[in-house]
């Protein structure tokens, strides 16, 4: 049957060591990532019965598992098109991943942690890019508000607004999608300021 | 010795033997590709092609020499074969590419 995002986490994270005992050339480490990974999906797994199993039949039980815990349409979601791993943290630890999938959804919805692992997990993707794309629209409102959005140019002896950049899954654009253009909002001429814009001075603390 | 089919350890082992050779080859052409693999390991990595067979035979590699000790360059050739008739190489290198012990699996024919 099909994990939940409980059940998917625990996969991705036996997964992840299996990639990582790939990458350090283990074979012990893979063939107990692989148990791991299996004993998810079939709990009753004995480790004898797994290590006495003929090998074509324990690599059918992983991708079968495998091929059933893939996300549907994983091309979908922007979120999940960006290459390359995440920025390593100094308070970074083997679980974090799953516990920060957690963390952001109850941190946004107030959902119990039950609730949020019995979501799908394509589900769960679905809010987090709602979660992430609306963090990223708050930060950008800050920062239009800030002195650093208008660097002034000699050249035109101007200040000119500058965009905070976002995130490279906010402006892919994904093959057979139609060209995503930054929405904005027309503001009526009454209410745009008029008149030379003087910033107010920052007087420093001391 | 080569009845019974290597256990997940084994073949994870002889996956790592069998994924460097395997770029650019079509799954069509198994049989010829498993010819020249054995001709080429035994002559130029015959410790590759002993290792893959003690595993193949559930052995070590000293005791898998000594049996073939007496069989000669055919006799070795055709165990080899056999272990991976059972152990069905394609399925192998498949394995291997999903594990991400090779780049890839096996190219469209």
């Amino acid at each position: 049957m099909r994990a939940r995002l409980g059940g998917y986490l625990a996969l991705q994270r036996a997964q992840r060591r299996i990639d990582e005992a790939v990458d350090r050339d283990e074979t012990k480490s893979i063939t107990d990532g692989l148990y791991e990974y299996l004993c998810l999906a079939l709990p009753a797994l004995k480790r004898v019965t797994f290590d006495d199993a003929p090998w074509f039949e324990v690599m059918a039980a992983y991708m079968a598992v495998l091929g059933l815990n893939t996300i549907p349409d994983r091309k979908k979601y922007a979120i999940l098109a960006g290459k390359g791993k995440e920025k390593m943290v100094p308070w970074d630890y083997p679980e974090r991943a799953e516990i920060l999938w957690i963390h952001t959804l109850a941190n946004a919805y107030h959902w119990s942690k039950a609730d949020i692992e019995a979501l799908w997990p394509e589900e769960a993707i679905g809010y987090l890019q709602e979660i992430y794309a609306d963090e990223q629209y708050d930060r950008e409102f800050v920062y239009s508000l800030s002195e650093v959005a208008y660097p002034y140019d000699k050249a035109t002896k101007k200040s000119r607004y500058q965009p905070l950049e976002r995130p490279g899954w906010m402006v892919r654009i994904l093959k057979g999608q139609n060209r995503r253009t930054r929405f904005t909002a027309p503001v009526p001429e009454s209410l745009r300021p008029s008149g030379h814009i003087i910033f107010p001075k920052v007087e420093s603390d001391d | 010795m080569t009845e019974k089919a290597m256990n997940i350890r084994e073949a994870v082992e002889a996956m790592k033997i069998l994924a460097p050779r395997m770029p650019g080859v079509a799954k069509a052409n198994a049989l010829s590709f498993v010819r020249g693999l054995l001709r080429s390991m035994a002559a130029k990595e015959p410790m590759d092609a002993l290792r893959l067979l003690s595993l193949m035979r559930h052995e070590t590699v000293e005791a898998t020499a000594v049996s073939m000790k007496e069989a000669g360059t055919g006799g070795f050739l055709a165990a080899l074969f056999d272990g991976l008739k059972l152990n069905r190489v394609a399925d192998l290198i498949e394995a291997a590419a999903v594990l991400g012990l090779a780049p890839k699996g096996w190219d469209d024919a």
